[in-house]
């Protein structure tokens, strides 16, 4: 078909006969990368799928499959749709809007999802469990929580983030999503 | 590019792959069988880094496929091996408990095991795996010529290594292994 980016749920408990993976993705039988948002049960797949392969998981209930042409404008059907289920994962989307493509929105979400693996690769487990979310404010994490989102932001090279107040995870997330700027994100079928 | 390390494993059998390597902690140890490298221990993550050289963030590590039979093994690399935890990332030919055969690259972090990609490609004896990070794109290549990719921020530094798995240890070898960077060589000048 065509290089085609897919949000898709995971599955697997992470250990090594089960690994977190994502779902549907190994039946099908055909190459795939994918990039993990943290520890956040969710991937961000990129694959050039046969038709049949691509069907089978676009058609998928819980998978947003983006649209091949990234530089496509979005609609209003559509925005709506991806920010609902963008929503459901713990990922910001008040700043999407009709004036984007989906290239320049993916951009900024995969940066985010790249920040939360480096939040994750200095040893944070999930962020969003025990009723954390998007609107939970930085400074009521735990110490150690707080601290891993700042080490994040300073070994990806980016400047102090604002964690004080009522500054939110939405709010920081999306500022760690700019910072990524105009870093490679790649797959093996293609990139963004 | 460089080759800043290389092992040959031509020296006596032992469970202990020598001085200048390590298990990553958390994991299980190689061995030497016959002047080749394989699991130590069954059915367990066998991955070990070399501790020889100080290894710089941009890595690859690559060996020689020697022996792959039967079902449940891989025989691969590893980069960003961590001294402490563990994590690395790695990529290795692969034979599933069914007898599917393809290539895989993971990645685990703090002990939890993730699926970064799959190629369908099956591996044979003679293929060089090989295992690169370099910046945030982690690679698999195959006889040189890349299978996956992706980006992925989790690990941005650690050692190279070897990482094997097997439900039967004799299953699944490798020799030839060999570490490096990804440094571009001076130009040379010659006078008239």
């Amino acid at each position: 078909m065509a290089f085609r980016l897919y949000f898709v749920p995971a599955e697997g408990t992470g250990t090594r006969s089960d690994p977190h993976r994502p779902t549907y993705l190994q039946a099908l039988g055909e190459p795939w990368s994918g990039m993990t948002y943290g520890a956040e049960p969710l991937f961000l797949v990129g694959a050039n799928l046969s038709a049949a392969a691509d069907a089978s998981l676009a058609g998928q209930a819980d998978v947003f499959a983006l649209p091949v042409d990234l530089d496509a404008r979005f609609t209003g059907p559509t925005l709506g749709a991806f920010i609902a289920f963008l929503a459901t994962h713990q990922i910001p989307t008040d700043w999407v809007s009709t004036r984007m493509g989906w290239r320049e929105a993916l951009r900024t979400i995969a940066g985010l999802m790249q920040y939360l693996q480096r939040v994750h690769g200095l040893g944070h487990g999930r962020l969003f469990t025990g009723g954390v979310t998007l609107d939970t404010a930085i400074a009521t994490l735990p110490v150690a929580t707080q601290d891993h989102l700042l080490a994040a932001a300073r070994s990806l090279g980016y400047s102090d983030p604002d964690l004080a107040g009522g500054r939110t995870l939405r709010a920081l997330l999306r500022d760690m999503g700019d910072a990524w700027g105009t870093r490679a994100i790649v797959f093996t079928a293609g990139r963004v | 590019m460089a080759i800043l390390a290389t092992d040959t494993f031509d020296r006596a059998d032992s469970t202990d792959l020598g001085a200048v390597w390590d298990v990553v902690p958390g994991l299980t140890n190689c061995q030497i069988v016959g002047n080749r490298v394989r699991s130590g221990v069954a059915n367990t993550d066998d991955i070990e880094s070399y501790n020889g050289v100080t290894w710089p963030d941009d890595q690859y590590a690559q060996l020689t496929v020697a022996v792959l039979t039967g079902t449940d093994l891989q025989v691969g690399t590893a980069v960003r091996c961590s001294t402490t935890v563990a994590s690395a990332y790695f990529g290795f030919a692969h034979t599933d408990t069914g007898g599917a055969m393809h290539y895989q690259l993971w990645r685990v972090v703090s002990g939890t095991f993730t699926l970064l990609g799959t190629d369908p490609t099956d591996p044979v004896v003679g293929d060089v795996v090989r295992t690169e990070a370099e910046g945030t794109t982690i690679r698999l290549q195959r006889n040189g010529t890349t299978l996956m990719q992706v980006t992925d921020t989790n690990l941005a530094s650690g050692r190279a290594g070897v990482a094997f798995y097997a439900a039967v240890l004799a299953n699944a070898e490798g020799d030839a292994w060999e570490g490096g960077n990804f440094a571009t060589r001076s130009p040379m000048f010659r006078g008239a």
